[in-house]
Protein backbone atom coordinates (compact mmCIF):
# COMPACT_ATOMS: atom_id res chain seq x y z
CA UNK A 1 0.00 0.00 0.00
CA UNK A 2 1.37 3.45 -0.94
CA UNK A 3 1.91 5.79 2.00
CA UNK A 4 0.22 8.63 0.06
CA UNK A 5 -3.30 9.00 1.38
CA UNK A 6 -6.11 9.40 -1.15
CA UNK A 7 -4.22 8.60 -4.32
CA UNK A 8 -2.50 10.73 -6.93
CA UNK A 9 -3.03 14.47 -7.20
CA UNK A 10 -3.03 16.63 -10.29
CA UNK A 11 -3.07 20.36 -10.75
CA UNK A 12 -6.43 21.54 -11.99
CA UNK A 13 -6.54 23.24 -15.36
CA UNK A 14 -7.04 27.00 -15.44
CA UNK A 15 -8.14 27.83 -18.98
CA UNK A 16 -7.22 31.25 -20.31
CA UNK A 17 -9.07 32.14 -23.48
CA UNK A 18 -8.32 35.30 -25.46
CA UNK A 19 -11.07 36.38 -27.87
CA UNK A 20 -9.51 38.90 -30.23
CA UNK A 21 -11.11 41.23 -32.77
CA UNK A 22 -9.26 41.20 -36.12
CA UNK A 23 -11.94 43.08 -38.07
CA UNK A 24 -11.04 45.63 -40.75
CA UNK A 25 -11.11 48.54 -38.33
CA UNK A 26 -8.21 46.98 -36.41
CA UNK A 27 -6.00 48.00 -39.37
CA UNK A 28 -6.42 51.65 -38.38
CA UNK A 29 -3.91 53.48 -36.24
CA UNK A 30 -1.61 50.50 -35.75
CA UNK A 31 -4.18 48.67 -33.62
CA UNK A 32 -3.48 45.18 -34.90
CA UNK A 33 0.26 45.73 -34.41
CA UNK A 34 -0.44 46.96 -30.90
CA UNK A 35 -2.62 43.90 -30.22
CA UNK A 36 0.14 41.57 -31.42
CA UNK A 37 2.66 43.42 -29.29
CA UNK A 38 0.33 43.19 -26.32
CA UNK A 39 -0.06 39.42 -26.66
CA UNK A 40 3.69 39.03 -27.12
CA UNK A 41 4.28 41.09 -24.00
CA UNK A 42 1.64 39.36 -21.92
CA UNK A 43 3.13 35.88 -22.43
CA UNK A 44 6.05 36.37 -20.00
CA UNK A 45 3.58 37.74 -17.47
CA UNK A 46 1.40 34.68 -17.93
CA UNK A 47 4.46 32.52 -17.35
CA UNK A 48 5.01 34.40 -14.09
CA UNK A 49 1.36 33.82 -13.19
CA UNK A 50 1.76 30.13 -13.95
CA UNK A 51 4.73 30.00 -11.58
CA UNK A 52 2.77 31.93 -8.94
CA UNK A 53 -0.09 29.44 -9.18
CA UNK A 54 1.50 26.06 -8.38
CA UNK A 55 -1.99 24.66 -7.84
CA UNK A 56 -3.19 25.44 -11.37
CA UNK A 57 -2.13 24.29 -14.82
CA UNK A 58 -2.47 27.46 -16.86
CA UNK A 59 -3.59 26.62 -20.40
CA UNK A 60 -4.05 29.22 -23.15
CA UNK A 61 -6.33 29.32 -26.17
CA UNK A 62 -6.84 32.13 -28.68
CA UNK A 63 -9.94 32.74 -30.79
CA UNK A 64 -9.80 35.51 -33.41
CA UNK A 65 -12.88 36.84 -35.14
CA UNK A 66 -13.77 39.09 -38.08
CA UNK A 67 -16.22 37.74 -40.69
CA UNK A 68 -16.09 34.45 -38.85
CA UNK A 69 -14.40 33.02 -35.78
CA UNK A 70 -11.09 31.25 -36.23
CA UNK A 71 -9.10 29.39 -33.61
CA UNK A 72 -5.52 30.65 -33.62
CA UNK A 73 -4.62 28.34 -30.74
CA UNK A 74 -7.38 25.75 -30.49
CA UNK A 75 -5.89 23.15 -28.18
CA UNK A 76 -5.42 24.27 -24.58
CA UNK A 77 -1.68 24.94 -24.55
CA UNK A 78 0.70 25.47 -21.61
CA UNK A 79 1.85 29.07 -21.73
CA UNK A 80 5.53 28.15 -21.99
CA UNK A 81 4.82 26.23 -25.21
CA UNK A 82 3.21 29.15 -27.04
CA UNK A 83 5.06 30.70 -29.95
CA UNK A 84 3.02 33.69 -31.00
CA UNK A 85 2.52 34.19 -34.73
CA UNK A 86 1.39 37.70 -35.51
CA UNK A 87 -2.28 38.09 -36.36
CA UNK A 88 -3.37 39.96 -39.47
CA UNK A 89 -6.52 42.04 -39.54
CA UNK A 90 -9.06 41.07 -42.22
CA UNK A 91 -9.48 43.91 -44.72
CA UNK A 92 -13.11 45.11 -44.62
CA UNK A 93 -13.75 42.30 -42.15
CA UNK A 94 -16.87 42.51 -40.00
CA UNK A 95 -17.08 42.20 -36.23
CA UNK A 96 -18.91 38.88 -35.83
CA UNK A 97 -18.67 38.76 -32.07
CA UNK A 98 -21.95 36.84 -31.67
CA UNK A 99 -20.66 34.05 -33.87
CA UNK A 100 -17.36 34.05 -31.98
CA UNK A 101 -19.12 33.70 -28.61
CA UNK A 102 -21.23 30.87 -30.00
CA UNK A 103 -18.07 29.08 -31.16
CA UNK A 104 -16.53 29.71 -27.76
CA UNK A 105 -19.51 28.25 -25.91
CA UNK A 106 -19.30 25.15 -28.10
CA UNK A 107 -15.64 24.73 -27.13
CA UNK A 108 -16.49 25.12 -23.45
CA UNK A 109 -18.92 22.19 -23.71
CA UNK A 110 -15.89 19.91 -23.81
CA UNK A 111 -13.81 21.78 -21.25
CA UNK A 112 -14.08 19.49 -18.25
CA UNK A 113 -16.81 17.03 -17.53
CA UNK A 114 -15.92 16.76 -13.86
CA UNK A 115 -16.36 19.37 -11.16
CA UNK A 116 -12.64 19.71 -10.67
CA UNK A 117 -11.57 22.48 -13.05
CA UNK A 118 -11.31 26.13 -12.14
CA UNK A 119 -13.71 28.51 -13.84
CA UNK A 120 -12.05 29.65 -17.08
CA UNK A 121 -10.86 33.20 -17.68
CA UNK A 122 -12.06 34.83 -20.90
CA UNK A 123 -10.50 38.08 -22.08
CA UNK A 124 -12.27 39.84 -24.96
CA UNK A 125 -10.61 42.62 -26.97
CA UNK A 126 -12.69 44.51 -29.55
CA UNK A 127 -12.65 47.88 -31.27
CA UNK A 128 -16.10 48.04 -32.84
CA UNK A 129 -19.80 47.41 -32.70
CA UNK A 130 -20.80 43.75 -33.18
CA UNK A 131 -22.18 42.93 -36.62
CA UNK A 132 -24.47 40.04 -37.54
CA UNK A 133 -23.76 39.18 -41.15
CA UNK A 134 -23.38 35.54 -40.15
CA UNK A 135 -26.94 35.53 -38.82
CA UNK A 136 -25.87 35.25 -35.19
CA UNK A 137 -26.48 38.38 -33.16
CA UNK A 138 -24.29 39.44 -30.28
CA UNK A 139 -27.18 38.80 -27.89
CA UNK A 140 -27.62 35.25 -29.20
CA UNK A 141 -23.92 34.53 -28.94
CA UNK A 142 -23.73 35.91 -25.43
CA UNK A 143 -26.79 33.91 -24.38
CA UNK A 144 -25.21 30.75 -25.77
CA UNK A 145 -22.14 31.46 -23.68
CA UNK A 146 -24.16 32.17 -20.54
CA UNK A 147 -26.23 29.03 -21.07
CA UNK A 148 -23.01 27.06 -20.79
CA UNK A 149 -21.99 26.12 -17.25
CA UNK A 150 -18.39 27.16 -17.76
CA UNK A 151 -19.29 30.25 -19.75
CA UNK A 152 -21.62 31.45 -17.02
CA UNK A 153 -19.08 30.92 -14.27
CA UNK A 154 -16.07 32.19 -16.22
CA UNK A 155 -14.17 35.24 -15.13
CA UNK A 156 -15.07 37.50 -18.05
CA UNK A 157 -13.00 40.60 -18.76
CA UNK A 158 -13.21 42.91 -21.77
CA UNK A 159 -11.11 45.67 -23.25
CA UNK A 160 -12.34 48.24 -25.73
CA UNK A 161 -9.94 49.65 -28.29
CA UNK A 162 -10.46 53.23 -29.45
CA UNK A 163 -13.55 55.37 -29.49
CA UNK A 164 -15.65 53.08 -31.71
CA UNK A 165 -15.54 50.20 -29.27
CA UNK A 166 -19.07 49.23 -28.24
CA UNK A 167 -18.64 49.60 -24.50
CA UNK A 168 -22.28 48.71 -23.87
CA UNK A 169 -21.86 45.28 -25.48
CA UNK A 170 -18.56 44.75 -23.69
CA UNK A 171 -20.24 45.58 -20.38
CA UNK A 172 -22.96 43.03 -21.13
CA UNK A 173 -20.26 40.48 -21.88
CA UNK A 174 -18.61 41.11 -18.49
CA UNK A 175 -21.93 40.97 -16.67
CA UNK A 176 -20.56 41.92 -13.26
CA UNK A 177 -20.94 45.68 -12.69
CA UNK A 178 -18.10 45.62 -10.17
CA UNK A 179 -15.56 44.53 -12.79
CA UNK A 180 -13.75 47.42 -14.48
CA UNK A 181 -14.33 47.86 -18.21
CA UNK A 182 -11.30 49.47 -19.75
CA UNK A 183 -10.82 51.26 -23.07
CA UNK A 184 -7.35 51.53 -24.54
CA UNK A 185 -6.65 54.68 -26.50
CA UNK A 186 -3.06 53.97 -27.47
CA UNK A 187 -0.71 50.98 -27.87
CA UNK A 188 0.89 51.41 -24.44
CA UNK A 189 -2.51 51.30 -22.76
CA UNK A 190 -3.52 48.19 -24.69
CA UNK A 191 -0.40 46.35 -23.53
CA UNK A 192 -0.84 47.49 -19.95
CA UNK A 193 -4.54 46.65 -19.85
CA UNK A 194 -4.12 43.16 -21.31
CA UNK A 195 -1.36 42.45 -18.80
CA UNK A 196 -3.59 43.74 -15.99
CA UNK A 197 -6.59 41.71 -17.18
CA UNK A 198 -4.50 38.55 -17.43
CA UNK A 199 -3.14 38.93 -13.91
CA UNK A 200 -6.52 39.85 -12.44
CA UNK A 201 -8.21 36.93 -14.18
CA UNK A 202 -5.66 34.39 -13.01
CA UNK A 203 -5.97 35.57 -9.40
CA UNK A 204 -9.75 35.29 -9.45
CA UNK A 205 -10.21 32.20 -11.55
CA UNK A 206 -8.10 30.13 -9.20
CA UNK A 207 -10.30 30.88 -6.19
CA UNK A 208 -13.56 29.16 -5.38
CA UNK A 209 -16.65 31.24 -6.04
CA UNK A 210 -19.43 31.56 -3.52
CA UNK A 211 -22.47 33.59 -4.38
CA UNK A 212 -22.71 36.25 -7.06
CA UNK A 213 -19.91 38.38 -8.43
CA UNK A 214 -16.67 37.55 -10.14
CA UNK A 215 -14.41 38.54 -7.30
CA UNK A 216 -12.17 40.76 -9.44
CA UNK A 217 -10.54 43.07 -6.93
CA UNK A 218 -7.39 44.18 -8.73
CA UNK A 219 -7.32 47.91 -9.30
CA UNK A 220 -6.89 48.67 -13.01
CA UNK A 221 -3.96 50.77 -14.16
CA UNK A 222 -4.47 54.48 -14.78
CA UNK A 223 -4.45 55.62 -18.42
CA UNK A 224 -1.03 56.50 -19.79
CA UNK A 225 0.06 58.32 -22.93
CA UNK A 226 -2.02 60.30 -25.40
CA UNK A 227 -5.46 59.05 -26.52
CA UNK A 228 -4.39 58.68 -30.15
CA UNK A 229 -7.00 56.06 -31.12
CA UNK A 230 -9.83 58.26 -29.90
CA UNK A 231 -8.61 61.29 -31.74
CA UNK A 232 -7.70 59.45 -34.94
CA UNK A 233 -10.91 57.37 -34.94
CA UNK B 1 -14.26 -8.18 11.44
CA UNK B 2 -14.61 -6.60 14.82
CA UNK B 3 -13.76 -8.10 18.12
CA UNK B 4 -16.33 -6.48 20.39
CA UNK B 5 -16.42 -6.50 24.15
CA UNK B 6 -19.82 -6.10 25.80
CA UNK B 7 -19.02 -2.54 26.80
CA UNK B 8 -19.86 0.37 24.51
CA UNK B 9 -17.05 1.25 22.11
CA UNK B 10 -14.74 4.13 22.85
CA UNK B 11 -13.96 6.57 20.06
CA UNK B 12 -10.60 8.20 19.43
CA UNK B 13 -10.39 11.51 17.59
CA UNK B 14 -7.60 12.69 15.31
CA UNK B 15 -7.42 15.87 13.28
CA UNK B 16 -5.22 18.12 11.21
CA UNK B 17 -5.45 21.25 9.10
CA UNK B 18 -3.09 22.93 6.61
CA UNK B 19 -3.25 26.28 4.88
CA UNK B 20 -3.60 26.22 1.09
CA UNK B 21 -0.92 27.53 -1.24
CA UNK B 22 -3.30 30.09 -2.74
CA UNK B 23 -3.90 31.59 0.70
CA UNK B 24 -0.16 31.70 1.33
CA UNK B 25 0.32 33.40 -2.04
CA UNK B 26 -2.42 35.94 -1.35
CA UNK B 27 -1.31 36.49 2.25
CA UNK B 28 -4.67 35.33 3.58
CA UNK B 29 -5.21 33.44 6.82
CA UNK B 30 -6.25 29.81 6.90
CA UNK B 31 -10.03 29.72 6.56
CA UNK B 32 -10.64 26.11 7.54
CA UNK B 33 -11.29 25.14 11.14
CA UNK B 34 -11.46 21.88 13.05
CA UNK B 35 -12.51 20.95 16.59
CA UNK B 36 -12.73 17.57 18.28
CA UNK B 37 -13.97 16.44 21.68
CA UNK B 38 -14.22 13.07 23.35
CA UNK B 39 -15.23 11.56 26.67
CA UNK B 40 -13.57 8.20 27.02
CA UNK B 41 -15.59 7.22 30.06
CA UNK B 42 -18.93 7.74 28.30
CA UNK B 43 -17.84 6.48 24.89
CA UNK B 44 -18.82 9.84 23.42
CA UNK B 45 -16.98 11.86 20.79
CA UNK B 46 -17.64 14.73 18.38
CA UNK B 47 -15.59 15.99 15.44
CA UNK B 48 -16.34 19.04 13.31
CA UNK B 49 -14.64 20.69 10.34
CA UNK B 50 -15.58 23.89 8.55
CA UNK B 51 -14.44 25.63 5.40
CA UNK B 52 -14.69 29.42 5.28
CA UNK B 53 -15.45 30.61 1.79
CA UNK B 54 -12.49 32.90 1.14
CA UNK B 55 -14.20 34.95 -1.56
CA UNK B 56 -13.91 38.73 -1.15
CA UNK B 57 -17.50 38.95 0.09
CA UNK B 58 -16.69 36.48 2.89
CA UNK B 59 -13.75 38.40 4.34
CA UNK B 60 -14.32 37.11 7.89
CA UNK B 61 -14.84 33.51 6.92
CA UNK B 62 -11.86 32.38 9.00
CA UNK B 63 -13.79 33.58 12.05
CA UNK B 64 -17.01 32.12 10.64
CA UNK B 65 -15.40 28.70 10.27
CA UNK B 66 -13.98 28.78 13.80
CA UNK B 67 -17.39 29.72 15.21
CA UNK B 68 -19.01 26.99 13.12
CA UNK B 69 -16.94 24.15 14.60
CA UNK B 70 -17.38 25.49 18.14
CA UNK B 71 -21.15 25.71 17.60
CA UNK B 72 -21.30 22.20 16.17
CA UNK B 73 -19.35 20.59 19.01
CA UNK B 74 -21.38 22.47 21.61
CA UNK B 75 -24.74 21.45 20.18
CA UNK B 76 -23.85 17.86 19.35
CA UNK B 77 -22.43 17.30 22.82
CA UNK B 78 -25.81 18.30 24.21
CA UNK B 79 -27.71 15.61 22.33
CA UNK B 80 -25.33 12.67 22.84
CA UNK B 81 -27.25 11.31 25.87
CA UNK B 82 -30.42 11.30 23.72
CA UNK B 83 -28.90 9.10 21.00
CA UNK B 84 -29.92 5.65 22.22
CA UNK B 85 -30.73 3.99 18.90
CA UNK B 86 -30.16 4.79 15.22
CA UNK B 87 -33.82 5.37 14.54
CA UNK B 88 -36.10 8.10 13.20
CA UNK B 89 -36.33 9.75 16.62
CA UNK B 90 -32.55 10.06 16.67
CA UNK B 91 -32.52 11.45 13.13
CA UNK B 92 -35.06 14.09 14.13
CA UNK B 93 -32.98 14.91 17.19
CA UNK B 94 -29.92 15.41 14.98
CA UNK B 95 -31.93 17.61 12.61
CA UNK B 96 -32.97 19.74 15.61
CA UNK B 97 -29.31 19.91 16.61
CA UNK B 98 -28.55 21.14 13.09
CA UNK B 99 -31.07 23.93 13.55
CA UNK B 100 -29.50 24.72 16.93
CA UNK B 101 -26.05 24.87 15.33
CA UNK B 102 -27.28 27.42 12.80
CA UNK B 103 -28.90 29.43 15.61
CA UNK B 104 -25.82 29.26 17.82
CA UNK B 105 -23.49 30.14 14.96
CA UNK B 106 -25.66 33.11 14.02
CA UNK B 107 -25.68 34.34 17.62
CA UNK B 108 -21.89 33.97 17.89
CA UNK B 109 -21.39 35.83 14.61
CA UNK B 110 -23.66 38.64 15.78
CA UNK B 111 -21.75 38.82 19.05
CA UNK B 112 -18.46 39.00 17.18
CA UNK B 113 -19.86 41.63 14.84
CA UNK B 114 -21.06 43.77 17.76
CA UNK B 115 -17.53 43.71 19.15
CA UNK B 116 -15.96 44.21 15.71
CA UNK B 117 -18.26 46.41 13.58
CA UNK B 118 -17.73 46.57 9.84
CA UNK B 119 -15.48 49.38 8.65
CA UNK B 120 -16.70 51.86 6.02
CA UNK B 121 -14.56 50.04 3.44
CA UNK B 122 -16.16 46.71 4.37
CA UNK B 123 -19.58 48.32 4.21
CA UNK B 124 -18.84 49.36 0.63
CA UNK B 125 -18.89 45.63 -0.15
CA UNK B 126 -22.44 45.52 1.23
CA UNK B 127 -21.38 43.84 4.48
CA UNK B 128 -24.02 45.47 6.69
CA UNK B 129 -26.82 44.79 4.21
CA UNK B 130 -26.17 41.05 4.68
CA UNK B 131 -24.30 40.90 7.98
CA UNK B 132 -23.78 37.12 8.06
CA UNK B 133 -22.28 36.96 4.57
CA UNK B 134 -18.76 38.03 5.59
CA UNK B 135 -18.56 35.04 7.94
CA UNK B 136 -19.75 32.45 5.38
CA UNK B 137 -18.66 28.89 6.03
CA UNK B 138 -19.59 25.29 5.56
CA UNK B 139 -19.97 22.87 8.48
CA UNK B 140 -19.47 19.10 8.67
CA UNK B 141 -19.79 17.22 11.93
CA UNK B 142 -20.01 13.67 13.21
CA UNK B 143 -20.82 12.46 16.71
CA UNK B 144 -20.66 9.06 18.35
CA UNK B 145 -22.56 7.91 21.40
CA UNK B 146 -21.49 4.32 21.79
CA UNK B 147 -22.86 2.52 18.76
CA UNK B 148 -25.06 5.37 17.57
CA UNK B 149 -23.46 7.79 15.14
CA UNK B 150 -24.82 11.09 13.94
CA UNK B 151 -23.76 13.05 10.86
CA UNK B 152 -24.72 16.51 9.71
CA UNK B 153 -23.45 18.81 7.00
CA UNK B 154 -24.18 22.12 5.28
CA UNK B 155 -22.10 22.79 2.17
CA UNK B 156 -19.32 20.96 0.40
CA UNK B 157 -16.71 18.61 1.79
CA UNK B 158 -16.91 14.89 2.48
CA UNK B 159 -18.30 12.79 5.33
CA UNK B 160 -17.25 9.16 4.97
CA UNK B 161 -17.61 6.09 7.15
CA UNK B 162 -15.43 3.01 6.76
CA UNK B 163 -16.53 -0.48 7.71
CA UNK B 164 -14.19 -2.97 9.33
CA UNK B 165 -13.66 -4.67 5.95
CA UNK B 166 -12.35 -1.39 4.50
CA UNK B 167 -15.48 -0.57 2.52
CA UNK B 168 -16.23 3.17 2.51
CA UNK B 169 -19.66 4.78 2.25
CA UNK B 170 -21.13 8.24 2.35
CA UNK B 171 -23.84 8.32 5.00
CA UNK B 172 -25.39 11.64 3.99
CA UNK B 173 -27.64 12.36 1.01
CA UNK B 174 -26.22 14.46 -1.84
CA UNK B 175 -26.73 18.22 -1.90
CA UNK B 176 -28.12 18.99 -5.38
CA UNK B 177 -26.90 22.58 -5.16
CA UNK B 178 -23.23 21.59 -5.07
CA UNK B 179 -21.76 21.98 -8.57
CA UNK B 180 -18.07 22.21 -7.77
CA UNK B 181 -18.09 25.98 -8.19
CA UNK B 182 -20.59 27.05 -5.56
CA UNK B 183 -21.35 25.76 -2.11
CA UNK B 184 -24.27 25.85 0.29
CA UNK B 185 -23.43 27.86 3.37
CA UNK B 186 -24.32 28.74 6.93
CA UNK B 187 -24.65 32.34 5.77
CA UNK B 188 -27.22 31.77 3.04
CA UNK B 189 -30.90 32.57 3.47
CA UNK B 190 -32.61 29.51 5.02
CA UNK B 191 -29.42 27.48 5.61
CA UNK B 192 -31.54 24.64 7.00
CA UNK B 193 -32.74 24.01 3.44
CA UNK B 194 -29.22 22.71 2.81
CA UNK B 195 -28.90 20.76 6.06
CA UNK B 196 -28.22 17.07 5.55
CA UNK B 197 -28.42 14.65 8.47
CA UNK B 198 -28.06 10.93 9.02
CA UNK B 199 -27.85 8.47 11.90
CA UNK B 200 -26.01 5.18 11.65
CA UNK B 201 -25.88 2.05 13.79
CA UNK B 202 -22.13 1.60 14.07
CA UNK B 203 -22.52 -1.97 15.30
CA UNK B 204 -24.85 -3.12 12.54
CA UNK B 205 -22.82 -1.34 9.86
CA UNK B 206 -19.52 -2.54 11.35
CA UNK B 207 -18.15 1.02 11.37
CA UNK B 208 -14.44 1.07 12.11
CA UNK B 209 -13.75 4.73 11.49
CA UNK B 210 -15.19 7.93 10.13
CA UNK B 211 -13.41 10.78 8.41
CA UNK B 212 -14.60 14.26 7.56
CA UNK B 213 -12.64 16.50 5.25
CA UNK B 214 -12.99 19.88 3.59
CA UNK B 215 -13.08 19.95 -0.18
CA UNK B 216 -9.40 20.87 -0.34
CA UNK B 217 -8.49 17.26 0.32
CA UNK B 218 -10.38 15.68 -2.56
CA UNK B 219 -10.76 18.29 -5.29
CA UNK B 220 -7.39 17.73 -6.93
CA UNK B 221 -7.45 13.95 -6.95
CA UNK B 222 -6.84 12.25 -10.27
CA UNK B 223 -9.48 9.68 -9.34
CA UNK B 224 -12.24 12.25 -8.81
CA UNK B 225 -14.88 9.61 -8.12
CA UNK B 226 -12.99 7.04 -6.09
CA UNK B 227 -10.45 8.93 -3.96
CA UNK B 228 -12.68 8.86 -0.87
CA UNK B 229 -13.08 5.08 -1.04
CA UNK B 230 -9.33 4.70 -1.36
CA UNK B 231 -8.77 7.13 1.51
CA UNK B 232 -11.09 5.18 3.79
CA UNK B 233 -9.53 1.85 2.97
CA UNK B 234 -6.04 3.27 3.44
CA UNK B 235 -6.81 4.94 6.76
CA UNK B 236 -8.10 1.68 8.18
CA UNK B 237 -5.15 -0.25 6.74
CA UNK B 238 -2.63 2.24 8.11
CA UNK B 239 -4.28 2.21 11.54
CA UNK B 240 -3.99 -1.56 11.60
CA UNK B 241 -0.50 -1.90 10.21
CA UNK B 242 1.21 1.13 11.74
CA UNK B 243 -1.01 2.17 14.66
CA UNK B 244 -2.89 5.36 15.30
CA UNK B 245 0.21 7.10 16.59
CA UNK B 246 1.75 6.77 13.14
CA UNK B 247 -1.46 7.93 11.48
CA UNK B 248 -1.45 11.02 13.66
CA UNK B 249 2.19 11.72 12.75
CA UNK B 250 1.41 11.33 9.05
CA UNK B 251 -1.67 13.57 8.97
CA UNK B 252 0.20 16.88 8.47
CA UNK B 253 2.09 15.43 5.49
CA UNK B 254 -1.08 13.91 4.01
CA UNK B 255 -2.80 17.28 4.21
CA UNK B 256 0.17 19.34 3.01
CA UNK B 257 0.33 17.82 -0.46
CA UNK B 258 -3.28 18.56 -1.53
CA UNK B 259 -3.01 22.00 0.11
CA UNK B 260 0.01 22.73 -2.08
CA UNK B 261 -1.18 21.18 -5.32
CA UNK B 262 -4.87 22.03 -4.95
CA UNK B 263 -4.22 25.44 -3.43
CA UNK B 264 -7.08 25.32 -0.93
CA UNK B 265 -6.95 24.89 2.85
CA UNK B 266 -7.16 21.20 3.67
CA UNK B 267 -8.59 19.75 6.85
CA UNK B 268 -9.46 16.28 8.10
CA UNK B 269 -10.91 14.89 11.30
CA UNK B 270 -11.28 11.22 12.21
CA UNK B 271 -13.29 9.14 14.64
CA UNK B 272 -11.76 5.71 15.17
CA UNK B 273 -13.38 3.04 17.31
CA UNK B 274 -11.27 1.28 19.88
CA UNK B 275 -12.48 -2.26 19.46
CA UNK B 276 -11.89 -2.85 15.77
CA UNK B 277 -9.59 -5.80 15.47
CA UNK B 278 -6.02 -4.96 14.72
CA UNK B 279 -6.02 -1.25 15.54
CA UNK B 280 -3.27 -0.26 17.91
CA UNK B 281 -4.81 2.38 20.08
CA UNK B 282 -2.63 4.46 22.36
CA UNK B 283 -4.43 7.17 24.27
CA UNK B 284 -4.78 9.82 21.57
CA UNK B 285 -8.02 11.49 22.52
CA UNK B 286 -7.92 15.16 21.54
CA UNK B 287 -10.00 16.82 24.20
CA UNK B 288 -10.88 20.46 23.95
CA UNK B 289 -12.79 22.05 26.80
CA UNK B 290 -15.99 23.58 25.52
CA UNK B 291 -18.04 25.98 27.65
CA UNK B 292 -21.11 24.28 29.07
Amino acid sequence: MSDRLGGALARKPLHFIFVLDVSGSMMRGGRIQALNNAITEVLPHLKDEARANPHAELLVRVLAFANEPQWIIEAPTPVDQIHWKRLEAVPRGFTELGSALQTLSGALDHLDESNSAFPPAIILVSDGRPTQSSGVTFAEGLQALLNNRWGATAVRLALGVGRDADMHSLRRFIGDEDVPLLRADNPEQLVEYIVWASKAASKVASRPVVGPGSGVTAVPPSPIGDPIWSTLG
Amino acid sequence: MTDRPDADPVWTTLSGTTIGSVHIRDELPIQDAVLTWSDQAQGHAVVAVADGHGHKFHFRSDTGAALAVISAVEELRRILPDLRAADEAARERVARAGAAIVETWTAKVEHHLTANPYSPAEDELGASADPLRAYGSTILAAAAAGDVMAFLQIGDGDSVLVASDGTAARPLPEDPDLDGLHTSSLCQPRPLDALRVAVVDADADQVALVFLCTDGFGRSRVDADGWWRQTGEQLLGFARTHGLGWVREQLPEWLAEPALIGGDDTTMALLVRNDVAGIVRPDLADTVPVPE
